[in-house]
């Protein structure tokens, strides 16, 4: 054959080869790939696992986010109940105050009326009182100076 | 050690050489054979058989089943010993046992998608094969021929034999999945490639031939026999290796993808045939 090509050799080479790829094959190729296939599965278990629990851990985030939220809402709501109630007692509280308040000062006002009447009646008894008596002294002891008694007698009693 | 003694040292080291030098230049040599004979011995391998069994064959043969018995032997030890002490922290044997198998697994899958199990372990033992045997030429190994003579042991693919056995057989691996997976489409697409097997062993068999020329070359002539062939042998074997696994590989894989490729009426994926012309360019 031309360029030395022998069909026994090239079958022979054949042989060689196909006892090669049956060796390589059964002892490396497969069971390294196995491996890597097996470590690959495993990690993309461990990736999938680790999404899905992200996940729920996002959708757990989530639902207590919202929740947070509504009770937010809630207590904004109650707090602003409350304080509208209670701006509504301090009004109440200081209308009734400012009432009691005016009573007592109409009260204090109507005693120290009294009190003014009651003193100034009072006043004019004594006075008539005084002047009846110096009147009195006066007439029995027909002094000059009933008069000036008098005026010392009422002075006096304006003093007291 | 002294200086003087050092010098001493480094003068007779360096007349010896000279001397050897000057010696192996003057002094003839045995009758060599032509350069032209070398060459077409280098090629066709004509005078140089080697005795195997009761044959008369190429040292390629030889070469190639020394090569798959030493890789076969590194195989059972991998598998006792390595595969079953595998840790989730690989070591480095362990990294490069994964990435060689993920390299052509990886280059499987995206040349051919839909079935790949089997091109994975096909390309990855052809690309050990030819990448080692390439390899193997650097450790000149001899055989006795049945002429009484030396010959260093050739890569296995330098010899025409091997490099058509394993383009002939890379094509009826694509025929076979071809038929199998693809039904009558798929033989049909491995079928109008009938040139794909004569081009791929030939590629193959030029490629490492040259390789193999230029270096018998180089060591031919004395003059050129002095570092150089320490550089060219090495680095042109392992161009070689690396470049030949590499397009052995991609092209089984790409044409084994074309034939076993899921036909869908109406459409014709032109991005795969695209791309086996591509790389035959």
């Amino acid at each position: 054959m031309p360029l030395n090509i022998d069909f026994q050799q090239i079958l022979l080479h054949m042989l060689n080869f196909v006892i090669l790829f049956g060796a390589l094959w059964f002892l490396l190729y497969k069971p390294v790939k196995k491996y890597i296939d097996a470590r690959e599965e495993e990690y993309k278990k461990a990736s999938d696992e680790a999404k899905r629990k992200r996940d729920e851990a996002d959708a757990a985030m989530a639902s207590l986010d919202e929740e947070l939220s509504k009770k937010r809402d809630a207590a904004n709501a109650e707090r602003t109940a409350l304080a509208h109630e209670a701006q509504e007692a301090y009004n109440k509280r200081v209308a009734e105050a400012e009432a009691e308040a005016r009573t007592i000062i109409e009260h204090a006002r109507s005693e120290t009326e009294a009190i003014r009447r009651k003193a100034v009646s009072d006043s004019r008894e004594d006075i008539l009182a005084v002047t009846i008596k110096s009147v009195e002294n006066a007439a029995m002891s027909g002094d000059e100076d009933v008069f000036e008694t008098f005026l010392e007698a009422v002075e006096s009693e304006g003093k007291k | 050690m002294p200086k003087k003694k050092k010098i001493v040292s480094a003068v007779i080291l360096a007349a010896l050489v000279i001397l050897l030098l000057v010696g192996s230049i003057l002094v003839p040599g045995r009758e060599k054979e032509p350069i032209k004979e070398a060459m077409r011995d280098g090629v066709l391998h004509e005078s140089a058989k080697v005795a195997f069994f009761g044959l008369e064959v190429n040292p390629g043969l030889i070469s190639a089943f020394t090569v798959s018995g030493i890789i076969i032997v590194l195989c059972i030890i991998i598998r006792i010993f390595v595969i079953p002490r595998f840790t989730e922290i690989p070591g480095k044997l362990q990294l490069l046992l994964e990435q060689a198998v993920k390299l052509f697994s990886g280059l499987a899958s995206s040349n051919s998608p839909h079935r790949n199990g089997l091109l994975g372990a096909y390309i990855f033992a052809a690309g050990v094969y030819i990448f080692i045997s390439t390899i193997f030429e650097l450790l000149g190994i001899q055989a006795v021929t049945v002429s009484g003579a030396s010959v260093s042991l050739p890569a296995p693919l330098a010899d025409i034999n091997g490099a058509i056995a394993m383009g002939f057989m890379s094509y009826g691996f694509i025929l076979v999945s071809g038929i199998i997976h693809g039904k009558a489409h798929g033989a049909i697409n491995a079928l109008k490639d009938f040139s794909l097997p004569i081009s791929m062993s030939f590629r193959l068999f030029g490629a490492l031939l040259s390789g193999a020329l230029v270096t018998d070359l180089v060591y031919h002539y004395l003059p050129l026999s002095f570092v150089l062939p320490s550089v060219v042998g090495v680095l042109f074997t392992l161009l070689h290796a690396i470049i030949q696994t590499y397009v052995l590989t991609m092209l089984v894989s790409v044409f084994y993808g074309e034939s076993t490729e899921r036909h869908e009426k109406g459409k014709r994926s032109k991005s795969s045939k695209t791309s086996g012309k591509e790389v035959i360019a």
